[in-house]
């Protein structure tokens, strides 16, 4: 027998001698590393080539239209907010299904072994492995929020801001779910535990804020920081939070760090030639990670307001103001948790302390401290006294606006001086005087004076309003008008009276509209009757509500620039108070500013939406602010109030559209999904 | 090049997996142009060893297990790893699942296509490279797992139980084809077709218990052993030959003909048969 052999020898074997084959002739040496995207385009195209993943899609779709339209439909609310909470609710469910086989297939069919062999590095395989299914995920919330949207969009107004919110909650939310999944199918090599895992995870992070009371102290303030649940409210309302924004990225990161460290613990290191930059990826990993805890738990909150109007947080306006505060300032304001606006002027008053630490807020409860109410001469909830640097000012109201502008007031600002020519409370004006008038121009940080019969020097406003003045009063008013030639001129028209303010109209070129304006829609002649006003010149475009019940149109000469006009319906009365049989609705300027040599005057129709009876309704306040703003041309200091809470347009839903919004959300797009997995299975028969 | 990287060694590697010891200090060195033969019954540790090497998994110790002879470790995109069971995706088509093995590699994309063409090629997969795996049987399933090892001409090749599931003109299709390619390359080829490895292989090692009992050069083995045609010896394909395997009795590993009252013959006795001369 003829026989050689090489025994294995301690350490290295010794090679045997003999002819050695020709070696290939490229050596190994640097190449193309290969990245992330690798293991993202194979994911994709799995994905898209196989029915599952479009059999997935329709499930979730049917689920999320089914949901999402009921919420709509109840609610009628043209907002996509419900259906942003409703699909978080079944992505805690089907993220989990959907991720849990992403390693623990690979781990179980033994793929896994073949990645972690290649030159791939570990955080590359988890980027790719995390990547392709959250890609996917996010192209899901892609569809599920534009088939949402479709109705909402054709059957009412919704914010977009506070649409766009929600979508980037969602999108984070997604990724934080998939990365948590991820970490689950890495763990187990089941998929069902994977699965239930992830679910049971995420549940808890979703339901541990409002189980949080119940822990002491320090868990609870734990518990309170980890809750994922109340992180996402806030963006379906439009605010987006960088404490929030973090706590999402931090949810995303610390998960895939945890999949690196247990892909990567039993991979060896030795072989050369994997993804270059690997550990300076990890490195920027972890530097993320510190950075977003950080952000959460140390930096101040920034908050980013989608909404239109910024209705969610101060606006540009307050913030100039509280970042010229020359000193520190003190807000003591006296609430009654027993109101219903009580949640809303706490968070408002908090919002001003949080943007600047020169100032600090105390919160006094009215029914509990009434001594220290008393102290002040506060009466009613709401009213905030404002001190700083020995001076002291006062809030009617916890609103933006009257806090702003008592805080510019505070700050040594003045809005110039306000002269009144009008009768303040004529007892033969059934609607009231205009003593509120007053105040609010004082809150709006005016100096006012009386202009009976004359003008004081150096009035940046005159407004002028009906009365049962003399006729030498007009005379003399006319005349001092004419002498001290004030920057505006405001004109409250009362359309039953003659006076100061027709003659004044009159010399303008503006004429009244005779009979009273009334809405047939709003039911008897003797009621109240709020039109819509558009207020297409105002810096806000908002609309108003005006409270007209005496609305007269204006006719006014060219160039003056309408500000409000009545409600389309809006139809003139005869002298009897009938409807005249000619009538037409329609539109009527109610609000204008004419302009007559270099300056303006703002003309009402009707002086009975600022009168004291009115004043406080609907944004009648505001109008006129913006109004006192706009004829001095200045840069306001904050146009309008601002009621910082949601807002919501109603759905202009009939039956039928109803019926056609549910079957397209939950019957023909689901189905167009179910049959493109269908075509997929049919067309992988023949291949 | 230097004579360094027409050697790759590879020890000695230890594993552990909680209490039980799956490998034992196991060196091995591959010569370029070699093909070594690993058998060795279930459980002897053949797969570990293939993971470790292929660097899926981290053996006991810091030590680089497998290098060139100039101390250098093999580069991850220079092996070419078969696994048993073939790491392929269902839902692919086998031309992208190949082209996946070769992105995986890091093939440049301007030899992208040419490489994935003689991968299928090697691997005889010419005309069904549009087919989804899915639909595939076993054996050519097994065809992709090679291809996607055969991709870009890796130097190390581990072959893991790769003509698992192939009938016997595959079988001899794929030692053909490993016999054309081998030339430069350091390859492992496992299977437990004894008869098989042979057939193919240079030398062959005995894992046995998680040790190797031994590597024997199979050009001077005596039958059964020596399977591989002669001038004047029998033919490659004698019935039965290539059915022999591996069994053990506690310590002791037997090469056994089919049928269990066939014939048994000592590994260690064939081993010290071998030292003898």
């Amino acid at each position: 027998m003829h026989v050689s052999l090489t025994k294995p020898a301690p350490g290295w074997p010794v090679a045997p001698a003999g002819p050695i084959p020709p070696a290939r002739a490229d050596p190994p040496g640097p190449g193309r590393r290969p990245g992330a995207t690798t293991l993202l385009g194979l994911e994709l195209r799995r994905l898209f080539r196989s029915p599952l993943a479009f059999l997935f899609a329709a499930i979730f779709l049917l689920l999320t239209g089914y949901t999402g339209m009921t919420a709509l439909l109840s609610t009628r609310e043209a907002t996509a907010r419900y259906a942003v909470n409703s699909m978080a609710v079944l992505f805690v469910i089907c993220i989990p299904v959907l991720t849990m086989r992403s390693l623990s297939e690979e781990r179980s069919s033994g793929r896994l072994d073949y990645l972690l062999a290649s030159p791939l590095s570990t955080t590359r395989i988890v980027l790719g492995k995390y990547l392709g299914a959250a890609t996917f995920a996010s192209l899901l919330v892609v569809v599920a929020i534009g088939v949402q949207l479709f109705p909402v969009l054709r059957l009412g107004h919704p914010d977009v801001g506070e649409i766009a919110g929600g979508f980037l909650g969602l999108e984070l939310f997604v990724a934080a779910a998939v990365a948590v999944s991820l970490l689950w199918s890495a763990v187990s090599a089941s998929m069902l535990v994977a699965g239930l895992g992830a679910i049971v995870t995420l549940l808890l992070l979703w339901f541990v804020g409002s189980t949080a009371a119940v822990l002491p102290g320090a868990l609870d303030t734990i518990a309170q920081r980890a809750a994922l649940g109340p992180r996402l409210e806030p963006f379906t309302f439009g605010l987006i939070r960088t404490d929030h924004v973090a706590y999402f990225g931090l949810a995303v990161l610390l998960p895939l760090i945890g999949t690196i460290a247990v892909l990567g613990g039993t991979r060896p290191r030795w072989p050369r030639g994997r993804s270059a930059g690997s550990s300076r990826l990890r490195r920027g990993l972890v530097a993320v990670v510190v950075a977003g805890l950080a952000v959460a738990v140390v930096a101040p909150v920034r908050r980013v307001d989608l909404t239109a109007g910024h209705r969610l947080t101060l606006s540009r306006e307050t913030r100039q103001v509280l970042d010229r505060l020359p000193g520190r300032v003190e807000f003591i304001a006296f609430l009654d948790p027993s109101q219903p606006d009580y949640r809303q002027a706490r968070n408002l008053l908090r919002l001003y302390g949080a943007y600047s630490s020169k100032v600090a807020v105390r919160f006094v409860d009215l029914r509990k401290d009434p001594q220290t109410a008393a102290r002040y001469g506060v009466q009613q909830p709401g009213e905030v006294i404002l001190r700083g640097g020995g001076r002291q000012q006062w809030a009617s109201r916890s609103t933006e606006d009257r806090l702003t502008v008592a805080l510019t007031r505070l700050s040594g600002g003045s809005s110039g001086l306000a002269c009144m020519a009008v009768p303040l409370a004529p007892a033969s004006l059934s609607t009231g005087g205009f003593t509120r008038l007053r105040t609010l121009l004082v809150d709006s940080g005016f100096d006012v004076s009386d202009a009976d019969g004359t003008v004081p020097g150096g009035c940046d406003v005159v407004i002028v309003g009906p009365g049962t003045k003399s006729a030498a009063w007009v005379t003399s008013l006319h005349e001092a008008l004419a002498a001290a030639a004030p920057p505006a001129v405001i004109a409250l028209a009362e359309p039953d009276q003659t006076g100061p303010v027709t003659d004044l109209l009159a010399e303008r070129g503006v004429a009244l509209d005779s009979g009273l304006l009334r809405d047939p829609d709003a039911g008897a002649a003797s009621d109240p009757t709020i039109l819509l006003a558009q207020t297409p010149g105002t810096a806000s475009a908002r609309s108003l509500a005006l409270v007209l019940p005496g609305a007269s149109a204006l006719r006014l000469p060219g160039g003056a620039v309408v500000l409000a006009e009545t409600s389309p319906s809006a139809v003139p009365l005869g002298p009897g108070g009938g409807v005249a049989p000619d009538a037409r609705p329609g539109r009527r300027p109610v609000a204008a500013v004419v302009t007559t040599g270099a300056r303006p005057m703002a003309v009402v129709g009707d002086a009975d939406f600022v009168r004291d009876d009115f004043l406080g309704l609907g944004d009648n306040a505001d109008f006129l602010l913006d109004l006192t703003t706009r004829v001095l041309g200045r840069k306001p200091v904050l146009v309008g109030s601002r009621q910082l809470g949601l807002a919501a347009t109603s759905l202009v839903l009939s039956a039928e559209s109803a019926r056609a919004a549910r079957l397209y959300t939950t019957i023909l797009v689901p189905a167009a999904f179910l049959l493109a997995g269908l075509v997929i299975i049919f067309m992988r028969r023949g291949s | 090049m230097d004579e360094g990287y027409r050697t790759v060694r590879i020890g000695s590697l230890s594993k552990s997996f909680g209490s039980l010891r799956a490998l034992r200090g196991v060196s091995l060195a591959l010569r370029a142009g070699d093909i070594l033969g690993l058998v060795g019954p279930n459980g002897a540790g053949k797969t570990t060893l293939f993971r470790i090497i292929a660097g899926a998994v981290q053996p006991d110790g810091d030590a680089t297990p497998v290098a060139y002879g100039t101390g250098e470790a093999v580069d991850a995109r220079d092996i070419g790893f078969a696994p048993e069971q073939p790491p392929v995706y269902p839902e692919l088509t086998v031309r992208d699942q190949v082209r996946f093995a070769a992105r995986l590699r890091g093939i440049p994309k301007r030899h992208e296509a040419g490489e994935v063409r003689t991968a299928l090629d090697r691997a005889g997969l010419d005309g069904v490279e549009h087919r989804l795996i899915g639909h595939l049987s076993k054996g050519y399933r097994q065809r992709v797992g090679l291809a996607q090892a055969l991709v870009g001409g890796p130097r190390l090749l581990l072959l893991d139980e790769p003509t698992s599931g192939m009938d016997p003109n595959q079988v001899e299709q794929f030692h053909d084809m490993l016999r054309t390619v081998a030339p430069g390359r350091f390859a492992i080829y496992s299977s437990h077709q004894i008869g098989g490895v042979t057939r193919v292989a240079d030398r062959i090692a005995i894992l046995h218990g998680g040790e190797c009992r031994g590597v024997v050069d199979v050009s001077h083995l005596e039958e059964p052993w020596s399977p591989r045609p002669s001038a004047g010896g029998p033919p490659p394909d004698e019935p039965g030959r290539s059915s022999w395997f591996l069994s053990e009795n506690g310590n002791r590993l037997y090469v056994q003909a089919p049928g269990g009252d066939g014939e048994r013959l000592d590994v260690d006795r064939i081993f010290a048969l071998a030292t003898r001369t």
